[in-house]
């Protein structure tokens, strides 16, 4: 019995490899961008000061008190008058009791919270002495408001005033009772006062300022 | 017996035609096939705020005592959610800030993709676009200071918006594995000058509304140069 012989043909094996070919002129490359806003917004620092409601008084031997509040508020009960108009206040003819009242409104007009001072300056001339003699008050309320200093605020703080507070201050500005008429060696009487003038000047900084740094920048001379 | 044997000689040799003649014929072959797989890697960021320190100005414009936040602020789609890393305030709520306030803000970048990125930081203007000069916006841009620092404080870069906005681009490192991630700081200040006042007129930077931004770009990173 014979026995097939199965002949196996081998064939060659190929392979095709497929090759994928990334071609472009441009070529992009993977990015991602992530933007974040910032809005920066910077306050103001600003006030206003506007004087106003001026009343008069003036020694009066009638009255219990001693002094008398003059009507109409212009005039001193010796004929002085006194006048305050654009913030200015004019006292003319005054004599020894003699007074005159007025409200200064300070105003945060700025954004910001601001620190104030007021500051005030006197010069006269006159008599020896005549300076000392002439006499300013300020009140803050009840209590007497600091003058020339950032901290006029309660119990000596500073005194800030937020976006769109007013202060309210009474200034009060008097010739001593007790200032005497001089004489000169001609025996002719001298004039006590010729010529006074007090500037108030209010300051405000920004709140967190030291005050000696708003000095050094404002130009305030505390000697 | 001879005429058994003849026949069976002849009998085989027709039945193997016989199978020859009905079956199909298949060649020997073979085939391979190779499969080709291309995966695009994926080049995903998040950009959070992880910490904000710094004096920060009120609605009045007091300026706190130095504080910090330690609470994080996701950023990465901020022109969408409207968070910022700052707060120094937006046209819906306005802080009027003074000389003296300062912000600085920790940013940590993460790699959330699978491609390696370089990333950079550039400040720009709001839509607005540069402020028009001798305006309070200008002065004011003149006079924010802007510092890009490392980690550990160490500065990168420190100028006026001004002049980092001019000054374009700033390069700042590659970020390579999956979820590594680097963290730099940014500070915008507006420095406090103790013997200068701004009274409001002049170079003044009072009352300015100034918009401006920066922009966190990571690119893919390329080895070598691109033919």
């Amino acid at each position: 019995m014979k026995t097939k012989k199965a002949t196996i043909l081998s064939a060659g094996l190929i392979a095709l490899l497929c090759v994928a070919v990334i071609a472009g002129a441009t070529f992009a490359l993977f990015g991602v961008s992530r933007e974040n806003k910032i809005v920066v917004s910077t306050g103001s620092v600003d006030v206003s000061a506007a004087a106003s409601d001026l009343t008069t008084s003036s020694l009066s031997a009638t009255d219990p008190s001693g002094t008398a509040v003059n009507d109409p508020v212009t005039s001193f009960a010796t004929g002085g008058t006194a006048k305050l108009e654009d913030g200015v206040l004019t006292l003319t003819g005054v004599v020894p009791g003699d007074s005159a009242t007025f409200t200064l409104t300070v105003t945060n007009t700025g954004s910001v919270s601001a620190k104030l001072r007021v500051n005030a300056v006197k010069e006269v001339t006159g008599s020896n002495g005549a300076a000392d003699k002439l006499l300013l008050s300020v009140k803050n309320g009840s209590e007497n408001f600091t003058l020339d200093t950032w901290a006029c605020g309660t119990d000596g703080a500073d005194l800030v005033l937020a976006p769109q507070a007013v202060l309210t201050l009474t200034v009060t500005v008097s010739l001593d009772k007790n200032a005497v008429q001089s004489v000169g060696e001609d025996g002719a009487v001298e004039q006590f006062i010729s010529a006074a003038t007090i500037k108030l000047t209010v300051y405000a900084g920004q709140a967190n300022a030291a005050g000696t740094d708003l000095d050094g920048a404002l130009g305030i001379n505390n000697d | 017996m001879q005429k058994k044997a003849v026949l069976a000689s002849v009998l085989i040799a027709l039945v193997c035609v016989t199978v020859l003649v009905a079956a199909s014929v298949a060649l020997f072959s073979q085939s391979a096939t190779v499969d080709t797989y291309l995966n695009a890697g994926e080049l995903k960021i998040s950009l959070v705020r992880t910490d904000l320190k710094g004096r920060f100005a009120d609605k009045n414009g007091v300026l706190s005592a130095e504080k910090t936040f330690t609470e994080d602020v996701d950023l990465t789609d901020a022109e969408a959610t409207g968070n910022s890393a700052f707060k120094f305030g937006n046209e819906q709520s306005p802080v009027f800030n003074v000389p003296g306030v300062w912000e600085e803000a920790w940013l940590k970048l993460t790699n959330l993709g699978n491609v390696a990125f370089d990333y950079s930081l550039t400040f720009i203007y709001g839509e607005e676009g540069a402020p028009v000069s001798g305006t309070p916006e200008y002065n004011l841009a003149n006079k924010l200071l802007v510092t890009v620092s490392l980690p550990d404080g160490t500065p990168i870069k420190s100028g006026t918006l001004a002049q980092t906005v001019q000054d374009g681009k700033l390069e700042l490192g590659t970020i390579t594995a999956t979820n590594a991630h680097a963290t730099i700081r940014v500070k915008v200040e507006l420095p406090y000058e103790a013997d200068s006042v701004d009274d409001g007129t002049g170079d003044t930077v009072m009352n300015a509304n100034l918009k401006f931004g920066f922009v966190i770009t990571a690119t893919q990173h390329v080895a070598g140069a691109i033919n």
